[in-house]
């Protein structure tokens, strides 16, 4: 069965979305072409196979660099997931720091 | 109201920490040296990658003319992550380095073994290294950001 580049970039953009379904948005027009240029890539690997261009060990291990690349880009979307949510927090803090103070009878520092 | 143990440990150390004023940090600080290695690797791969195009299936693109490249190359990826291990909460950058490390080992191994890179070979190793290199900056932009 052939690969569909389409197919494959919108079942890997449904499942990245899923498991980051509140911070998808902040990540998204960096990873969506990434992701699309790998289904393109495992697709081209494909068809070079099916020609007999290339033997089995040297698609597979085109395709083992195409998870690698995956992996760095999940790798980018996860770390700027942790950086949003550290300054959401770090804006959560600030904004209480002040009544907290109060409440300890410390003052604004 | 009472909250579970739990929950009233978590409230009171952010509490303590509203109260210190210190920022929570989630993720690594931006490091500039990193990112100018990160820059230089980025610079010989692409000059590689372009060299290679040029080249095509001529006898000077064979791996042994070229092995020189991977060998530095690899080794500036070894000690650019040493360099990010030594600093705690690194892990999204170290894991990012590592798959193009581990890439760049692979289309080594591809370079040398039989006729060595095809045409599309070739396009493919600059459009998935350069991915991988763009990861690791968007990253690193990321950190660099105010925070």
């Amino acid at each position: 069965m052939e690969l569909d580049a389409q197919k494959l970039t919108n079942d890997m953009i449904a499942t990245a979305a899923g498991a980051l379904p509140g911070t998808w948005h902040l990540v998204r027009d960096f990873a969506e072409p990434k992701l699309r240029g790998i289904a393109e890539t495992l697709v081209a690997i494909e068809k070079e196979k099916a020609l007999g261009k290339i033997d089995e060990t040297r698609a597979a291990l085109r395709i083992a660099t195409q998870k690698k690349r995956l992996e760095s880009v999940m790798a980018a979307v996860e770390g700027i997931e942790k950086l949003a949510l550290e300054r959401a927090l770090n804006a959560a803090l600030a904004a209480i720091r002040e009544p907290v103070l109060k409440v300890l009878g410390l003052g604004v520092v | 109201m009472r909250l579970p143990g739990a929950s009233a440990l978590v409230l009171a150390a952010l509490l303590g920490i509203a109260a210190t004023g210190c920022p929570v940090r989630l993720v690594a600080p931006y490091d500039p040296v990193l990112a100018q290695g990160m820059s230089q690797v980025a610079n010989d791969i692409e000059s590689f990658a372009s060299t290679m195009k040029v080249l095509g299936n001529s006898p000077e693109a064979t791996y042994l003319n070229h092995r020189a490249f991977y060998g530095k190359t690899l080794g500036a990826l070894r000690s650019l992550r040493m360099q990010a291990a030594a600093t705690p909460k690194n892990t999204d950058l170290l894991k990012a380095i590592d798959a193009l490390s581990e890439n760049l080992e692979m289309y080594r191994m591809l370079h040398a073994a039989g006729t060595g890179l095809s045409e599309s070979e070739i396009e493919e190793m600059r459009q998935t290294l350069e991915d991988q290199l763009e990861s690791c900056f968007k990253l690193l932009s990321e950190m660099r950001r105010e925070r």
